[in-house]
C-alpha cells in the first residue's frame, strides 16, 4: 500500500529516463527495499506527500535489491537505506542537513510536511540556480548516523 | 316668569308656533327659543302636566346659548387661519411659477435631475452641473448609436422603424423613424438642421453647458453630406445586386467595406478607369487600385489590349481575388491594394478569396447593358486549381507556420520554439533561465517533441550513461567525480575478466629503486601496466 501510487524502478534504463525526463520538477529517488520496516514507514508517508508536491516534484521508488541498480547504488555511495536522492533537471541536488552526508538523505521523514519542506526549499533552491541548499527542518526532526569510510 | 321674559327679550329670536294647542304666551316664547320650537310646543301642549319651570326653560334655552358662543369663537378662528392660507399661498404661488416655467424648458425625461427652487444661479451649483453632466452623458451614449449609423449607412426595415425613435434633449421633440428607408435617417437630418443647433446652443446657455460640446451633439454639413453619398450608394448597390451575393448580405451596416468604399471614391475618380467608367453603372464598382498585373486572360486577349485599365482594374488575380467592390469581401483587398501594390493580396501558395469571376457575373443584374457589356468584354479568369489551395477557411496553418515548420526541418531550436509555442515551451520560457539544468531542460524538451513528432533522433543515452553527480569521497568537479567512478568501473571489469589481470596488489616501487632491482622492475612494470589500463 505503501509504494501503491509511486512508480518503483528496478532497472537502470528506467532510472535513466526518469532522471532524463523529469524536467523542471525535483526528482525524489528513494533507495530502499520494499520489504524494510523503516523503508515502508517512509514510503507510507511519501505517497502521502506525493500528491501536495506533485507540481514540482516527482517521487519514485528505487529497489536497491536489483542488479541494474548496484550501479547505481556504487555511484551514489549507498550504504545506508532509505536514502534519498535529489535531482533537478538532470542535476544532482545537495542538501546541508547537519549531517556528514550532503549528497543525500539519509533515513525516514517524521510525517509528511517535513518531505513538503524540504522539497520546497531544494526546488526554491534550484530555480535560483542553486546545487545545493540548506536544509528547513529542525535539528530534531533530522535522523543521525555516522558515515564510515569504505568500513574504516 | 318676569326674568325669562327678560332673558326672551334678550334673545334676537324668532318665535315660531307650528301647532296650536293653545299654550300660554310665555310658554310658547320658551319653545321659540329652542332648536326645534314646533317639536318643543307639541311636547309641552301634549304634557298634561304642563307646569314649565324656571329650570325647564333655562335648561332649554342655555345649551344654545353656550354652544353660539363657541360657534361664534370657532368661526373667527377660522376666518383668520383663511387668511394666513391666502397669504402663503401668496408667497407659494412664485417658486411654482418659476417651476413650471424650468419644467417646460426640461422634456419629461429630464426634468427630475434639473429640478430646482433657487433661481438661475441654480447652474453654477455642483450638484447641478453633475446632474448637467450626466444628462448629457446619456444623451451622447445615444447619440454614439446614431453616430454608427452616420458612420455606416444601412437600411432600415419597415419593421424595425417603427422600433427606432430618440427624444432630442434639446429641442424637446421625438424624432421616430417611420417612412425612413435608412437607420436613423430622421434623426441625422434632424441633428444638422439649424433649428437643432440654435436648440442646442440655447439649452447650454440656459443650463450652464460649455458651448465647445456643442459639435459632440450635433452633425456637421461634412458628415451629412457623406452619409447621404453613403445612402445613394447603397441605394445603387440595392438596386442592382441580386438576391445571392458573394460575401455578406448586400446593406450590412457592419461591412467595413462601405468605409472604405466611401473613402476610396475619390481615389477611383482619380483612377484612370476612364473608359469603364464611361460604360459601367454604378452598380459595378472595380477596384480602385492596380491589382496584380500577372493577369491571365485566357478567352479574349484583345480585352487588355483594348481596354487595359479595365484589365487592370478586374485582374483579378489568377489565383483568386476577385476585384468587385460592391461585394463585400473584397474591401480589404482594395484596402491593401490602394498602397500601391501590384502584388496580390493571397499569399503566394494560397488565394485569399477562391471566388471565381465568372460567379460575379452571373450573379449581377443588368441594370445596365453598358455595365454588362464591359465584363463580358473583361472576360471571366479561369482560376487555377491551385487557388483553391487550403486556407484560413479549410484549417490550413498560416504561411509563416509553415516556413518555422521548415526551420524545424533544418533543426533551427530557436524558430521550433518560437513557432510551436507549446504549453511546455511556453513554461519555460516563464521559468527562470539561471535555475539548475536550464540548457539541459530545453534541449531535452526539444528532443521530447521531436520524438512526439516521431522523428527518429540519434540515441544519446546509452546504457553506460550516468548524471553528474558530486560523490561523497571525492573532490572536485561532478563531471570529475563520474569519469572517475566510469573509470573504476571500467577498472573492476576488467579485473573480473579473465584475461590474465592478477589481483594481487603490490606496493608501489619508483623507478630509481626499480635500477636496483630486476624483480621490483618487473612488479613495477606491471603496476604500471594495471594502472595505464
Amino acid at each position: 500500500m505503501s509504494g501503491f501510487l509511486l512508480p518503483t524502478l528496478s532497472r537502470k534504463s528506467d532510472v535513466d529516463c526518469i532522471i532524463r525526463d523529469t524536467l523542471d520538477k525535483v526528482l525524489l529517488l528513494r533507495f530502499g527495499r520494499a520489504a524494510d520496516p523503516l523503508c515502508l514507514h517512509f514510503d507510507e508517508i511519501l505517497s502521502k506527500a506525493s500528491h501536495e508536491v506533485s507540481k514540482f516534484a516527482t517521487i519514485a521508488l528505487v529497489d536497491v535489491e536489483s542488479e541494474e541498480i548496484q550501479v547505481y547504488v556504487k555511484y551514489f555511495d549507498i550504504t545506508l537505506i532509505p536514502s534519498t536522492v535529489f535531482f533537478f533537471n538532470a542535476h544532482h541536488m545537495k542538501m546541508d542537513s547537519g549531517t556528514a552526508d550532503h549528497t543525500k538523505w539519509v533515513g525516514s521523514f517524521h510525517s509528511k510536511q517535513d518531505v513538503i519542506d524540504v522539497v520546497e526549499a531544494i526546488f526554491r533552491g534550484a530555480m535560483k540556480g542553486k546545487l545545493i541548499v540548506s536544509c528547513p527542518l529542525p535539528p530534531e526532526s533530522i535522523p543521525r548516523f555516522q558515515l564510515l569510510y569504505k568500513d574504516v | 316668569m318676569e326674568p325669562v321674559c327678560r332673558t326672551f327679550y334678550l334673545l334676537p329670536f324668532y318665535l315660531i308656533l307650528a301647532y296650536p294647542p293653545p299654550l300660554p304666551p310665555e310658554i310658547a316664547q320658551a319653545c321659540g327659543a329652542t332648536r326645534f320650537p314646533s317639536s318643543c310646543h307639541f311636547t309641552l301642549s301634549q304634557s298634561p302636566d304642563l307646569s314649565p319651570t324656571v329650570q325647564l326653560l333655562s335648561a332649554a334655552v342655555a345649551a344654545p346659548a353656550d354652544a353660539l358662543h363657541s360657534s361664534r369663537s370657532q368661526a373667527e378662528s377660522i376666518h383668520a387661519s383663511a387668511a394666513a392660507a391666502r397669504h402663503w399661498l401668496k408667497h407659494l404661488s412664485f417658486p411654482a411659477l418659476c417651476l413650471s416655467a424650468a419644467s417646460a424648458a426640461l422634456p419629461a425625461e429630464c426634468r427630475r435631475p434639473l429640478n430646482h427652487d433657487q433661481g438661475r444661479r441654480h447652474k453654477y451649483f455642483p450638484s447641478h452641473a453633475r446632474a448637467l453632466a450626466a444628462v448629457l452623458a446619456r444623451f451622447h451614449g445615444k447619440l454614439s448609436d446614431v453616430r454608427f449609423f452616420l458612420r455606416n449607412p444601412s437600411s432600415l426595415s419597415p419593421e424595425h422603424a417603427v422600433l427606432n425613435r430618440l427624444w432630442c434633449l434639446f429641442c424637446r421633440c421625438d424624432l421616430r423613424e417611420l417612412g425612413s428607408s435608412f437607420a436613423c435617417s430622421n434623426t441625422v437630418k434632424h441633428l444638422a438642421s439649424s433649428e437643432h443647433l440654435r436648440n442646442l446652443k440655447e439649452f447650454l446657455r440656459k443650463h450652464g453647458g460649455k458651448l465647445d460640446r456643442v459639435d459632440s451633439f450635433r452633425v456637421s454639413e461634412a458628415e451629412l453630406l457623406k452619409w447621404e453619398k453613403g445612402c445613394e450608394t447603397l441605394n445603387n448597390s440595392t438596386s442592382s445586386s441580386c438576391e445571392r451575393s458573394i460575401g455578406p448580405s448586400t446593406g450590412s451596416s457592419k461591412d467595413i467595406q462601405y468605409a472604405l468604399t466611401s473613402s476610396d471614391m475619390d481615389n477611383f475618380e482619380k483612377n484612370s478607369i476612364n473608359s469603364f467608367v464611361s460604360n459601367a453603372s454604378h452598380s459595378v464598382m472595380p477596384l480602385q487600385c492596380p491589382t496584380n498585373e500577372n493577369y491571365d486572360n485566357e478567352h479574349d486577349p484583345a480585352v487588355s489590349a483594348s481596354n487595359p485599365h479595365i484589365a487592370t482594374s478586374w485582374s483579378m488575380d489568377t489565383r483568386g481575388n476577385i476585384g468587385l467592390t460592391n461585394t463585400y469581401v473584397f474591401g480589404s483587398v482594395s484596402r491593401h491594394l490602394s498602397d500601391g501594390e501590384p502584388s496580390c493580396l493571397a499569399s503566394d501558395a494560397k488565394s485569399l478569396i477562391g471566388w471565381p469571376l465568372s460567379n460575379a457575373i452571373d450573379q449581377r443584374t443588368d441594370s445596365n447593358g453598358g455595365s454588362n457589356e464591359v465584363l463580358q468584354n473583361s472576360m471571366p479568369i479561369s482560376l487555377p486549381s491551385e487557388a483553391c489551395q487550403a486556407n484560413m477557411h479549410t484549417g490550413a496553418p498560416p504561411p509563416w507556420l509553415e516556413i518555422s515548420e521548415q526551420n524545424i526541418a533544418n533543426k533551427d531550436p530557436n524558430v521550433y520554439r518560437l513557432a510551436h509555442p507549446s504549453s511546455s515551451s511556453g513554461k519555460s520560457r516563464k521559468l527562470n533561465p539561471k535555475r539548475v539544468g536550464a540548457a539541459w531542460a530545453e534541449k531535452r524538451r526539444t528532443e521530447l517533441e521531436m520524438e512526439k513528432r516521431g522523428k527518429t533522433l540519434p540515441k544519446s543515452c546509452d546504457a553506460n550513461w550516468l548524471p553528474n553527480f558530486g560523490r561523497v569521497w571525492q573532490a572536485g568537479t561532478r563531471k570529475e567525480s563520474r569519469k572517475e567512478f566510469q573509470m573504476e568501473k571500467r577498472k573492476l571489469l576488467e579485473n573480473e575478466s579473465p584475461s590474465g589481470f592478477s589481483s594481487k596488489i603490490h606496493p608501489y616501487i619508483s623507478k630509481r629503486m626499480c635500477v636496483g632491482s630486476d624483480e621490483d622492475c618487473v612488479h613495477n612494470g606491471h603496476v604500471k601496466e594495471n594502472r595505464n589500463t
